[in-house]
């Protein structure tokens, strides 16, 4: 009697190991246990795997039918698109190609740096044809799986990683914030708005002194420099992009000090906040960047750079599924739609009319060249 | 009563008080993870998620295919050297909790050795990181060993503090002398291609990372259960007064047990930089130290359980990215589903009633 208990219970100690894991796993958790005496116990663990793969292969029929037309693209964005902001847009721009096109959503979303590799390695195993991923920060990320997967197509939003199967889209940041100054070298020395002083100053406040920054910086500079080379642009950098103390702090101090009344924000989204606060403090204006700030303090954010991740990715794709894929750097600027101000409507009447006029003039230049906005670096 | 003390410890039962343990633990632990599956489940269902449809998708995340399986192989690599490393100080009775920091400088010195030095063959240039790494680990265990010698300060502070101090280190070594510039994130230059881990199948993560940690485990179970210095270390650590009246060398085990728990998160660290990320990116590591120290808790400390609680950690990890993307149930429902875990082992409730119930049917 006993010793047949105690084969049950060595049966058990099987059974158990056995139902923790997978058929493919079926031989590992054998080799653990010294416990098992008799070779009897043996032969369901023969049977089962056998049961299962007559099981999978009408699985698989089943998803070979389902396979049909539509192309098989996917999403990595590094952050979350459920967010509002640039991730959200990207969101939203891939999810109306998919409404347009009629292919299936996928979108692989982390915020840990190790997953964005993962996520994109995931698509491309599933035999994802076109990945696209969000964020120069996962550069590394294509770079790798890229190279691994030379058949599939990659595409990056924010930095060219390089390879032959992959896609840098590159917004023009210099595009739109030329605009931006133009618009505050024009309305600085509108004295009829309130808070405007007669000096020919405006501001930048930007996050830290990367690439992005100096390219929203160098477009500003450019924009109002085109409009009156008299006029005067002050910069700071925070040093941070969630740093909303400091971002406020530098905002107010060239409100107060140096004279500028209008001053545009790339500060990062918590750094911007600050920025907007100085803002409606001082009573004076600004200008904001990425997404649209028009509300963040009514009649006082006289416009925002619009860059529209949504824009880039949909055109994106619309010319994969075209057939025109292209390696290397793709660039989105005014002329795309994808850099453009907001419609000022915040702002009421205190914009003038021949002002906005001036700037749909410009922006019909740099779509047309006439007006060529250097790059710097 | 000395005598009496150490045949305890060397656990001399019979067959049939072996097979009962082993049953009692399985049971135990099936029975806990039936419990921590189930009030993850719960949450979903609260939370208006289909609870069925959120485990079918992580499954699929995890073991899905192929590729998954060898993934999530992957993702256990870096678990079960934290396992081991946490098992090794527990085991002596140290409590460890500087994984986290010891991983992150064993980590930065594998990516140091990788790309400072350009011109190796890879025999020897791989060998040499993983070197450097376990050599960090075990030099980031030394303050906190001197002050434990010298001044009798316990462990459990120091390690924890030293935690922040080396992630904040780190970041400072790839924000000033070690920045790539052209790295996409604050991070050090890329490891030469010499200094990489070989993968074993193409298109996934896998890479020699996993034979190592798998012989790793063996060689813990040797050192620890077949060799004399293993067997002190075990004694010193059920109970280090009496190991001293036994003349055992008290000092000299919590030393080594220190710095090898310290050079195995370390090896852990290079073989996360060599195998994955390629360079030192800041703040790489998502709480694999503390998933170590947790882990080490679930396999109690025996490198044999540390293998399947560490695979089950990696496949949860990999599960859950394909949960969320699926179903969208949040990856912290897994990080939930492991905390019932951890508490139900150690607060054993079940363990002495199925021990008893077994006995009495078996016998």
């Amino acid at each position: 009697m006993k010793k047949v208990r105690f084969l049950v219970l060595g049966l058990l100690i099987v059974v158990l190991a056995l139902s923790a894991c997978t058929p493919q796993a079926a031989e590992e958790p054998v080799v653990e246990e010294p416990a098992v005496e008799e070779p009897v116990v043996e032969e369901p663990v023969v049977e089962e795997p056998e049961v299962e793969e007559v099981e999978e292969p009408v699985v698989e029929e089943t998803e070979e039918e389902v396979v049909a037309e539509p192309p098989k693209i996917a999403l990595v964005p590094a952050g979350r698109v459920g967010k509002e902001g640039y991730m959200f847009l990207a969101g939203q721009g891939y999810k109306m190609a998919a409404a347009d096109f009629g292919f299936e959503e996928r979108i692989l979303e982390s915020e840990v740096a190790e997953e964005w590799e993962r996520n994109v390695r995931t698509a491309a195993q599933d035999g994802y044809e076109f990945i696209i991923g969000v964020g120069s920060t996962m550069a590394d990320g294509i770079v790798n799986v890229s190279q691994e997967f030379p058949d599939a197509k990659f595409a990056l939003v924010d930095a060219n990683p390089g390879g032959d199967n992959v896609m840098g889209l590159i917004a023009l940041e210099h595009e739109g914030s030329f605009l931006a100054g133009a618009l505050a070298a024009m309305m600085t020395t509108e004295t009829s708005l309130e808070g405007i002083n007669e000096e020919k100053i405006i501001g930048f406040v930007g996050g830290m002194e990367v690439p992005s920054v100096v390219r929203w910086f160098s477009g500003f500079e450019q924009g109002a420099k085109y409009i009156d080379p008299d006029v005067e642009v002050k910069i700071s950098y925070v040093g941070s992009f969630n740093d909303p103390a400091k971002s406020k702090e530098l905002a107010l101090a060239m409100f107060n000090e140096q004279g500028v009344d209008i001053l545009m924000s790339v500060a990062g989204g918590p750094g911007d906040a600050g920025v907007f606060e100085a803002v409606e403090e001082t009573g004076l204006y600004g200008i904001g960047a990425d997404i649209s700030w028009d509300d963040a303090v009514p009649g006082h954010v006289l416009t925002s750079v619009l860059k529209k991740t949504d824009v880039m990715i949909y055109e994106t794709i619309a010319s994969y599924i075209a057939g025109e894929f292209q390696p290397g750097e793709a660039l989105f600027g005014v002329a795309s739609g994808a850099m453009d101000l907001t419609d000022m409507s915040a702002m009421g009447d205190a914009i003038p009319q021949e002002v906005k006029d001036k700037i749909d003039e410009i922006k019909a230049m740099i779509t047309s060249g006439e007006i060529v906005v250097e790059r710097p670096q | 009563m000395i005598k009496n003390f150490f045949d305890k410890a060397k656990n001399s039962h019979t067959w049939k008080e072996n097979l009962v343990n082993l049953t009692t633990q399985l049971l135990n632990y099936l029975i806990i993870l039936i419990i921590a599956l189930f009030i993850g489940a719960v949450v979903m269902f609260l939370s208006g998620k289909d609870p069925i449809a959120a485990y079918a998708a992580l499954w699929q995340g995890a073991f899905g295919n192929g590729y998954r399986f060898a993934d999530t192989l992957d993702r256990s690599v870096i678990m079960i050297l934290a396992g081991i490393a946490g098992s090794i100080a527990f085991r002596t009775n140290i409590t460890n909790l500087g994984l986290e920091g010891q991983l992150y400088i064993g980590a930065f010195a594998a990516a140091w050795a990788g790309f400072t030095f350009t011109n190796l063959p890879a025999i020897v240039h791989i060998p040499l990181c993983m070197i450097a790494g376990i050599i960090g680990g075990a030099l980031w265990t030394l303050p906190v060993l001197y002050l434990k010698m010298r001044w009798k300060i316990p462990e459990l502070v120091p390690t924890l503090m030293l935690n922040y101090i080396a992630i904040r280190l780190t970041d400072y070594l790839i924000a000033f002398p070690f920045r790539d510039p052209a790295a996409p994130m604050a991070g050090s230059p890329l490891i030469a291609a010499s200094a990489k881990l070989p993968k074993l199948i193409k298109g996934s993560t896998i890479n020699i990372g996993f034979i190592i940690a798998i012989v790793l485990i063996f060689v813990t179970y040797w050192f620890l259960f077949k060799t004399k210095i293993g067997y002190e270390l075990r004694m010193v650590g059920l109970n280090q007064d009496f190991a001293a009246a036994a003349g055992l060398p008290v000092k000299r085990s919590i030393f080594l047990a220190m710095t090898l728990s310290g050079g195995v998160i370390g090896l852990g660290g290079a073989l996360m930089i060599q195998g994955f990320f390629g360079r030192f990116l800041g703040g790489f590591s998502s709480g694999y130290g503390w998933d170590g120290f947790m882990i080490a808790i679930i396999a109690q400390n025996h490198p044999f359980a540390v293998f399947p609680t560490a695979l089950f950690y990696g496949a949860l990890a990999n599960g859950a990215l394909t949960m969320q993307s699926v179903t969208g149930v949040p990856q912290a429902v897994v990080a939930m589903v492991k905390g019932t875990l951890v508490l139900f082992v150690t607060v054993k409730v079940f363990v002495e009633n199925i021990r008893k119930g077994l006995r009495k049917w078996a016998m």
